[in-house]
């Protein structure tokens, strides 16, 4: 790869551009979209947990004055929709799975209409047995959701069956023979972990419209426009080309934006009125019908030598989906990052997640990875207290290494930095505890994310414009939800041509206007998208130094590029800008200056010397610690101090890859601490921001970030991902931080105020 | 029926026609296409949605448009003085206290109208003042520092 002699964006923190229309209003985020005559969506949600439709009137609806659309199941096809198995409807079309499910939705001239429109709508349901709790779910005789569940189309083949949506095992060694050892300590518990729903500031919004001629778009609040696509074109029984989805900005994801709930709805409402129809949804409707992360149980035992060294693991988890799954399979994939950051030779993991008339699961920042920590992190630090170690110490002795097998058994772990973020945080916390009070104290974790090889196929592409004044215009599929992904495509394109960063500018996240992208996600963008904007960055440059090489006559291989100038490094009279060249490009045989990714990754990959898929070049490994105390009349936890270091591989942006960071903790805080959808017989009951407790400002500790650096060796100039590893441990650093404070473990999380006194009560009673 | 509203929109006087039962939010959003107000929960609850009446914060989900007769209504829209940035929007700009920017205009509104009474305030003040504001993105580092810097600039001016 064609590598710029100094870096000059690279590492630079340079703010975002769309930070400026965000300050000051100018944003248009897809419920701020505006057209003439444009009406309001409403929709009617089922009532029951599990029902049959037994008949849906909108006579009365449709009469009232002002209503132009209402639709029901009878307009959706039996194709079924959905991102990874496609097990639903965007209208339940004879049953409804969960309270809350979309049965009919209505299109008026304002939302006062529309909302008495629904009221007049008429469901009679027939009311059928409902289960709730997973292990029920799986029991012989449980009411069956998805009676043809084993012909429904999946991203992967699961085992399914029943209400089982997917089972992952995982053995790698001798688990039985291992526990078998003599002498060797085991230890076992069970930990649960709750719902917690995404709580982006913005909800889900969309505004459909219907050309005459019947092509549909819409604008929507989402991570995956390309995928909604597909469902929303399923749905209207479009071709792929007749549907056209643009994500302008959206106001938070955290894995909830992409799974085509609403945008299917708005658009057959546009196309049955004829006019432009928008939605946005309430928080009731938001934490009540729409996904979350599912709750979790963990089964898990680990036998340990008296010196330490743990040699064995067997674990079993359980996922409580809901009534229709948008988790790939309740993070069952994930059910290897219950062995942890570790080397542990013989371990095993059963993940199960099961249907039930809950609502429905999906990703939340970092799918499967703070259920599995909770588990693992607060077992090891158990380890630790029967061994009498130091828990850092313990998990240092354990920690995997370079050139370790990862924990899954596939792939070679390379440019592993989890020993020196253990380091780094022991320096910080030899200096910065300070005094440790009654009922006060210091907690740690590790975190983990992305120990697999990187995929071959990325599922994306770009396009990179040289125009004639120089400017760069970069065409990505890739969506900007906060993360500043739109920053990093701009600093690695201005970066590889040289060009001044203001210079460059995204044109982004539309079906029609730019190239296929899978969606934000997983913590891969920088990594996955980062590559295909630097190869297609690579290609404009090989053009533009052909054609500067045919004006200037120098070869080109002795030019080079900055700021706006290509020039020959052997003779600096020699140069000519960017715009100069580009404005010959056109009537030149080359024709303009377009770079698009051509480069095979698994080539490229193959001459570095090494092979895809036995490379784990970018895993993300961070170390945790919190300084806490607990009120021991109260149970309350106050976070006094919190410490993370993480490896980024590079920070291509700093202060962006910092706030990453300290907005992933905050995350992982509300994990620990408040965060939790409560449900009876399937109705979620804190559907709101006042009884759903989100971190606010006051209830920050003092919080600081170490970046450790260690580069991967195929990320575009060394980059690791950096969102997901830092919410993850958050929930184990706290629950260990209590332990040390007042000698007594939680295994629920969140670690409320109830739940903490009565464990202190329990400890009373024993 | 409608009812007339007087009112000095980012300093302009107008008067507007509005239903007894909409919001300020709603009047702003939707009825004048200013859609820097943001929406988030419509029960006072995120704080997206702040504005300033008489240069105090206001959640305007939870207040009616009819109540702003004969005061000064200020939105994001109406906070920078032409291309000039506001102190505080260059700060949460510059400081990387915007990431999705969906809470940013109410952050910046809540944190102006606290500046003006508090100008030297601890972080200790800016974090409290700042409960009735969601930010799900940062986790309010990066903002409690984009405030403290633009206190500073404040100050100087």
């Amino acid at each position: 790869m064609a590598a710029p002699t100094a870096l000059r964006t690279i590492g630079q923190s340079i703010p975002k551009r769309d930070a400026y229309s965000k300050a000051t209003g100018g944003a248009a985020y897809a419920g701020d979209v505006r057209f003439p005559g444009t009406l309001e969506a409403k929709v009617l949600r089922s009532t029951h947990a599990h029902a049959r439709i037994l008949s849906i009137d909108t006579a009365e609806a449709e009469a009232l004055p002002g209503v132009y659309a209402v639709v029901t199941g009878k307009d959706v096809p039996p194709t079924r929709i959905g991102r990874f198995i496609r097990d639903r409807h965007a209208l339940a079309r004879e049953k409804v799975l969960y309270f809350g499910e979309p049965v009919a939705a209505v299109a008026a001239v304002n939302e006062e209409t529309a909302e008495r429109a629904i009221r007049l709508i008429k469901v009679q349901y027939e009311e059928l047995p409902a289960v709730f709790d997973p292990e029920e779910a799986l029991a012989p005789g449980a009411p069956i959701l998805h009676p043809d569940l084993p012909s429904y189309v999946d991203t992967g083949r699961p085992e399914r069956s029943g209400n089982m949506r997917n089972r992952v095992v995982h053995e790698v060694g001798s688990v039985d023979q291992a526990f078998a050892e003599p002498g060797l300590i085991i230890y076992e518990a069970t930990y649960r972990t709750p719902r917690q729903s995404q709580a982006f500031t913005e909800p889900h919004a969309a505004i459909a419209q219907t050309d005459p001629d019947g092509k549909v778009t819409v604008w929507a609040a989402t991570k995956a426009p390309f995928g909604e696509r597909q469902s929303v074109a399923d749905t209207l029984g479009l071709p792929l080309s007749r549907v056209r989805l643009i994500s302008p900005v959206v106001g938070g994801d955290f894995g909830g934006k992409g799974a085509a709930f609403i945008e299917p709805i708005v658009a057959l409402l546009s196309r049955k009125a004829r006019r432009p129809v928008r939605l946005t949804l309430s928080r009731m409707e938001e934490i009540t019908a729409m996904t979350s992360r599912p709750s979790c149980v963990i089964r898990l035992k680990m036998g340990v030598r008296p010196d330490g060294s743990i040699v064995a693991l067997d674990g079993t988890m359980l996922m409580n989906v809901g009534g229709v799954d948008d988790t790939g399979g309740g993070g069952a994939g994930a059910a290897n990052s219950l062995i942890g950051a570790y080397r542990i030779p013989n371990a095993r993991v059963v993940a199960t997640s099961a249907y039930t008339n809950s609502s429905p699961a999906g990703h939340v920042r970092a799918p499967g990875g703070p259920q599995t920590s909770f588990a693992t992190e607060s077992h090891m630090d158990s380890l630790a207290r029967l061994l009498r170690r130091d828990p850092l110490d313990l998990r240092l002795q354990n920690a995997l290494r370079d050139g370790d097998t990862a924990p899954s058994g596939h792939g070679i772990l390379r440019n592993v930095g989890l020993q020196a973020c253990i380091e780094r945080a022991r320096d910080w916390m030899a200096s910065n505890l300070g005094d440790i009070g009654p009922n006060e104290g210091v907690g740690v974790a590790l975190s983990l994310w992305a120990l697999h090889p990187n995929p071959a196929k990325v599922n994306s592409s770009a396009t990179v414009r040289i125009d004639m004044d120089g400017g760069v215009v970069v065409l990505t599929g890739v969506t900007d939800q906060g993360g500043g992904q739109w920053t990093i495509v701009r600093q690695v394109a201005a970066e590889v041509l040289g060009v001044p960063i203001e210079r460059v500018s995204v044109i982004a996240a539309d079906t029609e206007a730019t190239p296929q992208e899978q969606g934000t996600g997983g913590s891969q963008t920088t990594y996955r998208v980062g590559n295909v904007i630097r190869q297609a960055a690579e290609d404009a440059r090989r053009k533009l130094l052909r054609l500067a090489s045919e004006r200037l006559g120098v070869d080109e291989e002795e030019l080079d590029t900055q700021d706006g100038e290509v020039f020959s490094r052997s003779d600096g009279s020699k140069r000519l800008t960017v715009a100069e060249i580009a404005q010959t490009a056109g009537g030149s045989s080359s024709g303009p200056i377009i770079g698009t990714d051509a480069e095979d990754r698994e080539r490229e990959i193959r001459e570095q010397g090494e092979e895809r898929t036995e490379t784990v070049d970018a895993p993300s490994f961070a170390c945790h610690v919190a300084k806490l105390s607990v009120d021991p009349e109260t149970g309350l936890i106050s976070v006094s101090k919190y410490y993370t270091s993480q490896d980024v591989g590079r920070a291509l942006n700093p202060r962006n890859c910092k706030g990453q960071i300290e907005g992933g903790v905050v995350f992982g805080l509300g994990y620990a601490l408040s965060e939790e959808i409560l449900s009876e017989n399937g109705t979620n009951l804190n559907a709101n921001l006042w009884e759903y407790l989100l971190p606010t400002a006051p209830g920050i500790p003092e919080l600081t970030v170490e970046l450790v650096e260690v580069p991967s060796t195929f990320g575009p100039f060394g980059a690791k991902g950096v969102g997901e590893t830092p919410c993850i441990p958050v929930a184990a650093t706290i629950a260990n931080g209590v332990e040390d404070a007042i000698g007594v473990r939680v295994t629920q999380a969140p670690l409320t105020p109830e739940r903490v006194l009565a464990a202190i009560q329990a400890r009373g009673k024993s | 029926m409608k009812m007339p509203v007087s009112v000095n929109l980012n300093g302009r006087s107008e008067t507007i026609d509005v239903e007894p039962y909409w919001t300020l939010q709603r009047l702003l959003r939707d009825e004048l296409d200013m859609t820097g107000t943001k929406e988030g929960c419509r029960t006072g609850n995120c704080g997206v949605c702040t504005v300033l009446i008489d240069g105090q914060a206001v959640k305007s989900c939870l207040m009616l448009a009819a109540q702003t007769d004969g005061h000064q209504v200020t939105t994001i829209e109406g906070l920078a003085k032409g291309d000039e940035l506001h102190p505080l929007q260059r700060a949460f700009v510059e400081l990387g206290a915007i990431q999705c920017g969906y809470c940013s205009p109410g952050f910046i509104l809540a944190a102006t109208a606290f500046l003006n009474e508090n100008p030297s305030p601890t972080r200790k003040e800016i974090a409290d003042a700042l409960e009735g504001n969601l930010c799900r993105c940062t986790g309010y580092i990066k903002i409690f520092e984009a405030i403290e810097a633009a206190a500073v600039e404040l100050r100087k001016s």
